[in-house]
């Protein structure tokens, strides 16, 4: 009996000692966070995982050229449930994926950060301008969110456990400043677009145009902090000092370019890069072109989502001449019947029926085309824009238009009316000797002119100040002119811009479960 | 009747003193011994009391006993009846019947590492009553488990053949993870395995058990509760051969009334009447025309009556020595809906061979090969590999009740074969004929399940026993898919064929299971009083999985089908492995002071790789006593009262249902759509960079979920046990539940594993065992269950209000609706969203000098614009009075969880004939009928045919129903309109079986012979309007009761044989 005894107790001694070594599992199928960001390419790759966000659905691909950023450029076709509608509350799916897809941007670039640094045999000059990078897009994402949703919550550091406590709500303005010292630190780490030849890259003159932009928006709403006129002005002057950009002197070929993959670093300095039309493994394509393109139901022919269509005020802005109308504002729409598609024009008094654009997909050259899925770039920044952000901001920093001032808005117009950008045109250029505040309400209507669908109209209604009251008008305007069948959607879009649609609601994913964060005023 | 010998008994023993003092000649006796049917009982046990002489029934029942003395005392018994003791006088020929034990206290229940007689049972531990439970003919036990065993809630999803249903045991302790209970098969636990590759026939018994005491052996896995069960072992005797057939005929049990042609068309022009028009009056055709056509019930189209058969032979027999069993299988099921069903092939073998005096070995391997073939009716049939969301008409049953009755056209014969509905598809809106793609899916599961036990016990010194186990289970399963031109997903006039071309995938999952079990135990009686029962034991578990796949478009060669997916174009390709290990200890006591006084304690520790090393062992203990208290002189006294159990335990059980891994961050480097936070990778210049991101964010604090769970129980029977009852209070309360917990989003990640929240279940159970009546021809028995549970939420995710819960991937228009909320002091799912109001009358409206309508300003609106709104439009309630209706007035709607759940089994035995009679219900529980919101005028699509009930919608003419008028559902938002009652009573299953007598089967040479036919949810009382009651697609603890497109229930006839040779 005791041998037996002695012998099981041996066997489980035996047993218990090479138990720890059995629990002792590792993962077989992905890698953890120490065990990387070691060698270039890791390190690219991490960064390539940052840019990503910019391609998001709900971020540019969709959600950004249009139902994220409804305004006086555009309406919804008969669009009456969801974002779509403009039917936002603190639950909305596409509103919660936004803010999520933007935080994940920030979470990865907090951990290539804190990382970076391991690849030691990763030149350090390598490692600058990809840190570079990194910090600006986590500077641009913190612009977007702050833009869109207020005081959001700073977190410079990855999550290390999910039991940390939920951040507070940062002041607006510290949040700025973290943005704008961040992306000034990424101006002296990247490279110029030069050294590239594409301009999907963060790169020197990139980071400058987006700090006037950011400037611009911190002198005014809400900030109003007036100072940083000086700054949007300083660093959109670097930009056009530069020498690396200029306008492209033919206004269509700026959107053809983007449908065609093709870089022009010189006017258009950052870009989404959408590519393919998700047929096969990759799936890069992005919507421009489909969800907020011309109406046509006809894969073969470029299929456009009947939604994103032009104003009248959009339409109307545009003086005889002006070039930009007609190819901003489709004048035609696509009729289907049966398998094909026939090119219809509009008739005259059909301004509400036509669509944006844009971003025609006719000039598309992957075929065959897919229904949803298009390679068409999507513009964060262009000279176009950096011309006026100079002009608005030297409008303000010197009391009334300076002649620098009138050369900058003038090239943009000149340009929109086929002209050269440097010579003087008496249909094209703004009326001489005009008051600060005339210059400012030019400013305003020329932006909507050049940039209209391009993302940024809402943008400058909100730090204008006046982006409830102008949709108010516009919903009013609906009502008494657009045709029946139209006209009840796109008047409670409108309507929907109140005094706290300025901001978006914090989604439910946060609110739910942060209590150190507050509902923005109104949601 | 049993009270006659009974009383002859007490005064032979009486006398039996005296009686036996005279010396009498030895000599032989022999006997049959036979149920009370006359149905011969092969080993029961026959002796003669205090003789060491014993011997065991043949397979006639019959038995022979040398050195027999008139007026000694024979006794004979088995398993599963009440033993008869009787004298032997000077006959030498014995007639036995023997009367089965209807309660049971006999019966060997098979506990953790161990097996104990009913009345020595300290835990709570349901017993199926297996004879009742095979007069079912189904494919899985699953199938036929609900409403058995008090406190075990079975649901299956929807009627999809080959589908594994959800079974919770005593509520959910869990909220994100799974509360399925741990599977025990011939001693291998399993957490999810599938069922439908055990062979119903071969089961021997199916124990239950649910309270601390007895699951507390299985420590960190035990805390849903564990079902046990064990397969048929070879009998001493000789070969018992059986061959079981049935076969038979399954149909729809109920169809959902659609419009009729001239219904739907009418309805089409109040939608949009120019459209309407040019569609259905085309050449001066009038709506009233519509009343003589008959269309097309696509229902019909679409389901079948479904043959069925299921065909089982067994052998089994043994020696002292050498016992062996082996049983192979074959089951065809058609499915209700065309080309699909479930077929499966099977077959087990099982040996226990002594070896001389001390060792027993044995080996029990079964193989099953399982063929799942058809689309999952409540996913689209669309997409090419994963479970998301397509397009709304693949859905199976959407297209088909959507699917409109008529074309307007003459030649409507042709629509019938038509892949599309050509005059109402437009590209975003295609409509693929349910038929033509039901019929060209190729959609296969291929389950292919090795499972291999092994043992070698060794028995010394006199009370130990060592036994040494070690078992695998290898299931691999594979996914076939094949989307050719004629299917939604390969078209190209779809957006997915118009992407991917003819396409398919393959998919491989190769799940393995290890096993090694240490057991010593040790059993001994002390001076009669003291009975010792005690076990130690070590175990080590390996679960591994790993998979791959891909999927491959553009493919050149249809006719090759899914053979031929080299030739395309690979899209999607995954490799993927995970593993975890288990090491445990465990130790149990048993000791019964005088057969009065029982107690139980036990311990497991469990130490898992699955949680960081500073958490991964956890202690499981757990303790019982019971007190047989109909032993006691007081309660013996009371002849009413055949015996009485009091029980309590308590014990601490775990959870472990938390991925392997959950404690590390990973980083992963995915491709794929344009959504979702794990997406990555970027292009520069038209180079592609796979980009590498945080996908999971680690915990490395995570231990184990603890289950404190007590019971209280009472065993009480009457009457010479004619009458028992088991009664029990159980109070289960899980802290540190395993949470897959939402967190801030602004940390970068939506959910991680944390061990927060705290969730309660406490109930009562009562079963019921009765003889009502037995007389010499006529018996009736039953068995009578329920159960009441009720669960808390007692805190959620630290601080958090509330979770609400969307479906996922239901119908994208409803993404921001989401209809579940688990709120703290509540269950965890309720049913959330807006009160139902009826529909704006007229009267809520000033008329405009246009004619138009305009909503009065006092009146809120629905949720949409108040321009929207039209008369009869739906109307919400404002709960908060701030004249808008949006999401504040948002409450609780209705509560999926039931009040009691339970069942009735009824056997009548008249001479040859038996039936079985058995009820299931489930009471008080809601329905989220998802179906009704789309098909009752949600989704005003042109052409899209509705609910017959939607003919009653409102319009001028009709302007007192509450249905919203044509196309007047306004937003897309859940409300208690579609919360339904979803109690139920079925008569699940009736059996009318006849066996054939023994002078026939002596004639036949076979032993026996039974002919049975069969019914399975013959018929169903509730009130509910959808196809079936006992639903819930998409589920989960928390979101359960949701009825979305399921695959209908079938109603099943079967004719069945059973002979034994």
């Amino acid at each position: 009996m005791k041998t037996t005894l002695l012998y099981i107790a041996m066997m489980l001694a035996l047993i218990v000692s090479s138990c720890s070594k059995i629990l002792d599992t590792t993962p077989q199928d992905f890698v953890s966070p120490v065990n990387y960001y070691n060698t270039e390419s890791e390190l690219q790759s991490a960064l390539a995982g940052v840019y990503d966000r910019l391609g998001d659905n709900r971020v540019y691909s969709q959600g950004m050229s249009c139902y994220m950023v409804f305004s006086d450029e555009f309406f919804m076709k008969n669009q009456t449930s969801g974002m779509n509608a403009n039917i936002v509350d603190a639950s909305t799916l596409e509103l919660n994926r936004h803010w999520e897809t933007l935080y994940t941007g920030i979470e990865r670039a907090n951990m290539l950060l804190e990382n970076i640094d391991k690849a030691v045999k990763v030149t350090a000059e390598k490692r600058s301008e990809i840190k570079g990078q990194a910090l600006f897009l986590r500077a641009y994402y913190y612009f977007l969110l702050a833009d869109e949703f207020g005081g959001v919550p700073l977190k410079l550091q990855s999550s290390k456990s999910p039991e940390e406590p939920p951040l507070p709500g940062t002041p607006l303005k510290d949040l700025y400043e973290r943005i704008v010292t961040d992306m000034k630190l990424a101006e002296g780490l990247v490279k110029s677009v030069s050294d590239y030849g594409y301009n999907t890259r963060i790169t020197k003159t990139t980071v400058q145009g987006i700090l006037a932009r950011v400037y611009l928006t911190m002198a005014g709403a809400p900030l109003n902090d007036v100072a940083k006129y000086a700054d949007a002005r300083n660093y959109a002057e670097k930009v056009m000092q530069s020498g690396l950009h200029s306008l492209n002197p033919d206004f269509k070929q700026i959107y053809i370019n983007h449908v065609q993959e093709i870089f022009d670093t010189k006017e258009s300095m950052w870009e989404v890069e959408f590519k393919g039309v998700n047929q096969g493994e990759i799936q890069e394509g992005g919507m421009i072109g489909s969800y907020n393109g011309i109406t046509c139901g006809n894969i073969e022919m470029g299929y456009g989502y009947d939604y994103v269509h032009a104003t009248a005020k959009l339409y109307n802005a545009y003086a005889n001449g002006d070039q930009r109308r007609d190819w901003t504002v489709a004048p035609y729409r696509y009729v289907t019947s049966g398998q094909t598609a026939v090119r219809t024009n509009w008739a005259a008094d059909q301004i509400y029926d036509r669509s944006n654009g844009k971003w025609r997909r006719e000039y598309e050259l992957l075929l065959p085309r897919n229904q949803n899925y298009t390679g068409t770039n999507w513009p964060l920044l262009r000279y176009a824009d950096v011309l006026l952000m100079f002009a608005e901001a030297d409008n303000y920093t010197n009391n009334g238009p300076s002649a620098n001032a009138y050369k900058a808005i003038n090239m943009v117009r000149r340009r929109g009316y086929g002209k050269d950008v440097l010579i003087p045109d008496v249909a094209a250029d703004a009326a001489a000797n005009l008051s600060q505040q005339d210059f400012l309400d030019l400013i305003r209507n020329e932006r909507l002119r050049e940039l209209a669908f391009e993302g940024i109209r809402k943008h400058d209604l909100v730090r204008w100040g006046i982006y409830p009251s102008v949709m108010q008008t516009q919903a009013r305007e609906y009502q008494t002119n657009m045709p029946t069948a139209l006209k009840d959607a796109a008047v409670a879009q409108a309507q929907r811009v109140t005094d706290r649609a300025v901001l978006f609601p914090i989604p439910n994913s946060e609110l739910a479960v942060n209590p150190n964060i507050k509902q923005n005023t109104g949601w | 009747m049993n009270m006659k010998p009974n009383l002859l008994l007490t005064v032979l023993l009486v006398l039996g003193i005296p009686l036996s003092s005279l010396a009498q000649a030895v000599k032989t006796i022999t006997g049959t011994v036979t149920e009370e049917n006359g149905q011969p009982l092969p080993g029961a046990k026959v002796t003669i009391q205090g003789k060491k002489a014993s011997g065991v029934t043949d397979n006639q029942g019959r038995f022979s006993l040398s050195n027999a003395k008139e007026s000694e005392l024979l006794v004979v018994s088995m398993i599963g009846y009440i033993s008869k003791t009787m004298v032997i006088t000077n006959q030498n020929q014995y007639k036995i019947q023997l009367v089965p034990t209807n309660t049971a206290l006999d019966d060997v229940v098979i506990v953790g590492y161990g097996q104990v007689k009913r009345k020595d049972l300290t835990g709570s531990v349901g017993s199926v009553v297996m004879k009742d439970m095979e007069k079912a003919s189904v494919v899985s036990f699953e199938d036929a488990l609900a409403g058995r065993v008090a406190g075990v809630q079975v649901g299956s999803g929807d009627g999809q053949p080959g589908s594994i249903s959800n079974i919770t045991i005593r509520g959910g302790n869990s909220i994100t993870q799974s509360n399925s209970p741990l599977y025990v098969i011939d001693g291998f636990p399993l957490e999810s395995p599938d069922n439908n590759t055990i062979n119903p026939d071969d089961i021997e018994s199916i124990d239950i058990l649910k309270d601390a005491s007895s699951t507390a052996i299985y420590g960190a896995r035990g805390a849903n509760g564990v079902i046990m069960i064990k397969t048929k072992e070879g009998k001493v005797g000789a070969p018992v051969v059986n061959y079981n057939n049935w076969l038979g005929y399954q149909y729809p049990a109920k169809q959902i009334e659609v419009m009729s042609p001239y219904e739907f068309v009418k309805y089409q022009l109040e939608l949009n009447k120019t459209s309407a028009t040019a569609l259905y009056l085309k050449d001066g055709k009038t709506l009233d025309a519509y009343r003589d056509e008959r269309g097309i019930n696509w229902q019909d189209q679409v389901l079948q009556n479904a043959f069925m058969q299921n065909h089982s032979f067994s052998m089994r027999g043994g020696t002292a020595a050498t016992k062996y069993s082996v049983s192979s299988s074959y089951l065809d099921q058609n499915g209700i809906v065309i080309n699909g069903g479930y077929r499966r092939y099977q077959g087990r073998f099982q040996i226990d061979q002594r070896l001389g005096e001390n060792i027993r070995i044995g080996i029990n391997t079964n193989y099953t090969y399982g063929i799942k073939k058809g689309q999952i009716a409540n996913l689209t049939s669309d997409n090419l590999n994963s479970s998301s969301a397509g397009n709304a008409s693949s859905y199976l049953m959407y297209s088909t009740w959507g699917y409109r009755p008529v074309t307007g056209n003459a030649d409507d014969g042709n629509f019938l074969d038509q892949p599309f509905d050509d005059d109402v598809a437009g590209n975003t809106d295609l409509r693929i004929n349910p038929v033509v793609n039901s019929n060209n899916l190729y959609q296969y599961a291929f389950n292919k399940s090795l499972t291999t036990n092994a043992f070698a016990e060794y028995s010394f010194l006199k009370y130990f026993k060592f036994k040494l186990s070690g078992g695998m289970t290898d299931t691999r399963l594979i996914f076939e898919r094949f989307n050719n031109s004629n299917t939604a997903a390969g078209n190209p006039r779809t957006v997915y064929g118009q992407s991917y071309g003819i396409n398919g995938s393959l998919e491989n999952q190769n799940i393995r299971s290890l096993l090694n079990e240490n057991l010593l135990s040790f059993n001994k009686t002390f001076n009669k009083k003291h009975r010792l029962d005690a076990v130690v034991g070590f175990t080590m578990q390996k679960n591994s999985m790993e998979g791959d796949g891909f999927v491959s478009i553009l493919l050149p060669n249809e006719s090759l089908g899914v053979r031929g997916l080299d030739q395309g174009t690979v899209l999607v390709k995954t490799t993927s492995g995970t593993y975890s290990t288990l090491v445990s200890f465990l130790g149990r006591v048993n000791y019964t002071f005088n057969s009065r006084y029982l107690f139980t304690a036990s311990i497991r520790s469990d130490g898992s790789s699955k949680f960081a090393r500073d958490n991964r062992v956890g202690y499981f203990p757990s303790g019982a006593f019971a007190w047989n208290i109909g032993e006691e002189n007081f309660l013996k006294s009371v002849k009413a009262i055949s015996s009485a159990k009091l029980r309590a335990s308590y014990g601490i059980t775990g959870n472990n249902r938390v991925s392997d891994f959950a404690y590390l961050s990973v980083l992963d480097q995915e491709v794929g759509a344009n959504t979702g936070n794990t997406r990555s990778g970027y292009y520069f210049n038209g180079q592609y960079i796979k980009g590498t991101v945080p996908v999971g964010l680690g915990n490395e604090n995570l231990k184990w979920e603890r289950t404190g769970n007590l019971d209280l129980g009472l065993d009480l029977s009457f009457f010479k046990q004619r009458i028992s009852l088991t009664t029990d209070f159980y109070y289960k309360r899980t802290t540190d539940l395993l949470l897959n917990a939402s967190l801030p989003t602004s940390t970068g990640y939506l959910t991680a594993f944390k061990n927060i929240g705290v969730v309660v279940n406490r109930g009562l159970e009562f079963t019921l065992n009765t003889i009502n009546l037995r007389t010499k021809k006529f018996s009736w028995t039953s068995n009578f269950n329920i159960a009441f549970n009720t669960n808390k939420i007692e805190e959620l995710n630290g601080d958090q209000p509330s979770l609400i819960t969307r479906v996922s991937n239901w119908n994208a228009n409803f993404n921001n609706s989401l209809p579940y909320i688990a709120l703290p002091g509540r269950p965890v799912a309720l049913f959330y969203g807006y009160v139902f109001d009826g529909v704006y009358p007229l009267s809520d409206f000033n008329v405009l000098s246009n004619g138009s309508y305009e909503l009065k300003a006092e009146v809120p609106n629905n949720g949409s614009a108040r321009s929207l709104i039209k008369p009869g439009f739906i109307k919400y309630k404002d709960i908060n009075g701030d004249g808008v209706v949006d999401a504040n007035d948002q409450t609780i709607v209705g509560n999926p969880n039931p009040k009691h759940i339970g069942g009735f089994s009824n056997n009548f035995n008249y001479g040859p004939f038996e039936l079985n009679v058995f009820l299931q219900w489930s009471y008080g529980n809601d329905i989220l009928n998802a179906n009704r919101i789309v098909f009752e005028g949600a989704e005003a699509r042109p052409s899209l045919n509705m609910f017959k009930t939607y003919e009653n919608r409102w319009s001028l003419e009709n302007q007192n129903s509450d249905l919203p008028v044509a196309g007047g559902y306004g937003p897309n938002v859940f409300s208690d309109r579609n919360i339904e009652d979803g109690s139920f009573l079925r008569l699940k299953t009736v059996s009318l079986g006849y066996n054939l007598s023994s002078t026939v089967t002596k004639k036949l040479k076979i032993q026996s012979a039974r002919f049975n036919v069969s019914a399975q949810n013959l018929i169903t009382w509730t009130n509910y309007s959808g196809l079936d009651p006992e639903v819930s697609v998409r589920h989960s603890a928390l979101t359960p009761g949701f009825d979305w497109s399921p695959y209908p229930r079938a109603r099943t006839i079967t004719f069945g044989m059973n002979l034994t040779f």
